[in-house]
């Protein structure tokens, strides 16, 4: 083989390489709104992950060649570990665009496709009982209480009359001596109204042997009061509360803007 | 709402009613609205108190809305409710800054809050919030036409994504109430979006509102690649039942100033005396070598002021341990790893699942 021969194969290596790219998908069987990762493997000084967009069916993964050559020979290939984000239920096509400026062509797809299948929450057999809703599940804050916030679950039941909000908190606070407690709020009701018992855990035994039992400490009250607004109000330990509570937001490092690419 | 149960809000300890000579603070609710619309905000004001009209200025993207409080006796017997316009605004993001001067009372915090103003839209579709960041839930507000239109699915399609409808209006004497539900579309990569509301293609497939959403990505600008966010609840079912991490994995500073990732969490555990008890975790990606992520510290919070109203409560931590946490790759399960009160500890964790409330499986039309 001669040396002109060998530079090409080398400098086919990546686009072959990338030809055949699938994506591993984590969890295998995600549930509506639970955050999906992909995995797979790029060659490090070679490809950079650009953007993720939508497209009909799915998301197309916008992958940019940035060389060529010996350096890009795919043994050296890195794990790439992504979230690509949290969906709907459906089924969900990943597919790959490769962007190379010293490619002919510039731009293609690569031809294989991953799936992954987001399953949605309980089916219930009252008719009308499958509207959608808003997932309450998150980090909460309250502006009328420093240093404190809610962890809420917000999963499927099903009741006696259908399909139920459900909405499991964790809240950490203060004790009357000033020290950190954390409580349970188990909240059941309709999208707009939860009630339930605020409980607190009693744990025997520790570490692999722990068991707990929940005593109950007082009742809460989650309320829709307006379009984007809620209110948490109730008693514990015989001291009432009402406040509003918002979501708390932040910056998630795992999506950081585009950095220069190496020269 | 009673005078009592009104001072009662808002405060942990009863014993601080004994001290409350300060008004029962003024939260701000302003109304969800669109451009076409003036904002309105709703002032709960303490009705032992007596306040002034409240004065609304606008500073580019900042309202503030200022008023003065004094004492008053005896107190209100009906519901001290003052409500303010604000000046109509275009669609974005806006902050509510209210302040209130103390004359004759305990000194009052300022208290500040966002809220978007949406593009006005046919069926009021609005996206929630305004200005998400990566990764960030994002919901969608719209009207239906209750009983004969109902939410089938979200489906992506070229450069965004498409609400799904279908309709049901077999009989029209149900079809005559608009709701205007609201639901979770999803969290996504940072990017441009379209979102749609269109009818499924079984009812003609016509789409019947359009706008966009934009998702903003970290100000990060040193790294090439993006990687698994991995905020959200952790547990530890083998191995410390009934605990968890609430992690929040975000982004701090450096000695430099370089932003670099970081986890704050909260960890529900129990303390050497079996209460439950809660430890504050920060770490970052400073010292960590091979097989670590981050490296930093728990720390014991506790509040200087117990009896305090709770939006006054000030608190302190102390370092009470080290934390290391290793993130393998997605195969295998994470851990962490360290010291909690002098006592060495080396758990694995793993994400906590659940299925959502959010999304049911569509059945038929009732």
């Amino acid at each position: 083989m001669n040396r002109i021969v060998l530079l090409l194969l080398i400098a086919l290596l990546p686009i072959a390489g990338a030809n055949a790219r699938r994506y591993d998908v984590f969890p295998a069987n995600p549930t509506a709104m639970e955050y999906v990762r992909l995995r797979t493997s790029v060659i490090a000084e070679c490809e950079r992950l650009r953007s993720v967009e939508p497209v009909t069916g799915g998301f197309r993964v916008n992958i940019t060649l940035l060389s060529l050559g010996l350096r890009c020979d795919a043994v050296i290939a890195d794990g790439l570990d992504f979230t690509l984000g949290a969906f709907a239920p459906g089924t969900y096509r990943v597919t790959t665009r490769y962007n190379c400026i010293d490619c002919s062509p510039p731009v293609w797809d690569d031809p294989e496709v991953t799936t992954f299948t987001v399953s949605p929450g309980v089916a219930s057999n009252v008719p009308g009982d499958d509207y959608t809703q808003l997932d309450l599940s998150g980090i909460w804050t309250t502006p009328s209480e420093a240093f404190t916030g809610f962890a809420f679950i917000h999963s499927d039941g099903l009741g006696e009359s259908g399909r139920t909000a459900r909405v499991t908190g964790l809240w950490y606070d203060y004790g009357g001596n000033g020290q950190t407690s954390w409580s349970l709020l188990l909240l059941d009701g309709t999208p707009n109204r939860m009630t339930g018992r605020v409980m607190r855990a009693v744990p025997n035994g520790s570490g692999l042997s722990r068991t707990i039992t929940l005593s109950p400490i007082g009742d809460a009250t989650l309320v829709r009061t307006g379009t984007d607004a809620y209110r948490l109000d109730g008693v514990v330990n015989e001291r009432g509360f009402d406040f509003p509570i918002e979501r708390f937001r932040w910056t998630r490092a795992a999506w950081p803007s585009r950095a220069p690419d190496p020269q | 709402m009673s005078r009592f149960a009104s001072a009662v809000v808002l405060v942990l300890g009863v014993a601080a009613l004994a001290h409350a000579q300060s008004p029962r603070p003024v939260r701000p609710t302003v109304n969800s609205t669109v451009e076409t619309l003036q904002p309105r905000v709703r002032l709960q004001q303490d009705g032992c108190f007596a306040w002034t009209t409240p004065i609304a200025s606008r500073q580019g993207n900042t309202f503030t809305i200022e008023q003065s409080v004094s004492p008053r006796s005896p107190c209100s017997t009906v519901a001290d409710v003052a409500d303010v316009v604000l000046e109509q605004v275009p669609a974005g993001s806006y902050r509510l800054v209210y302040r209130a001067t103390s004359v004759g009372t305990a000194p009052i915090a300022d208290y500040s809050q966002e809220f978007s103003v949406a593009q006005a839209t046919p069926r009021g579709l609005r996206v929630f919030p305004a200005s998400p960041t990566a990764l960030e839930p994002v919901s969608a507000q719209f009207f239906l036409t209750e009983g004969c239109e109902l939410v089938d699915a979200v489906r992506p399609v070229d450069g965004g994504f498409a609400i799904v409808l279908r309709r049901t209006d077999v009989d029209p004497f149900l079809c005559d109430a608009i709701a205007y539900p609201k639901l979770t579309l999803g969290a996504f990569a940072p990017g441009s979006y379209t979102l749609k509301v269109v009818y499924r293609a079984e009812d003609g497939g016509a789409e019947q509102a359009r706008t966009q959403f934009a998702v903003s990505p970290a100000t990060l600008a040193t790294v090439l690649t993006p990687w698994t966010d991995l905020s959200g609840i952790w547990s530890a079912t083998d191995e410390e039942p009934n605990t968890a991490l609430a992690l929040i994995h975000t982004l701090d500073r450096d000695a430099a100033g370089l932003l670099r990732d970081a986890i704050v969490g909260i960890w529900y555990t129990y303390d050497d005396a079996g209460a439950p008890a809660w430890y504050y975790i920060e770490a970052n990606t400073e010292g960590a070598n091979f097989g670590t992520r981050m490296v930093g510290t728990v720390s014991r919070y506790r509040s200087t002021n117990p009896t305090a109203p709770g939006f006054q409560r000030t608190a302190v931590g102390e370092a009470v341990g080290t934390i290391q946490l290793k993130v393998f790759d997605a195969d295998n399960p994470d851990s962490i790893s360290g010291t909690l009160n002098g006592r060495p500890f080396d758990i694995r964790i793993e994400r906590f699942r659940w299925t959502r409330s959010a999304w049911p499986p569509p059945r038929n039309a009732p």
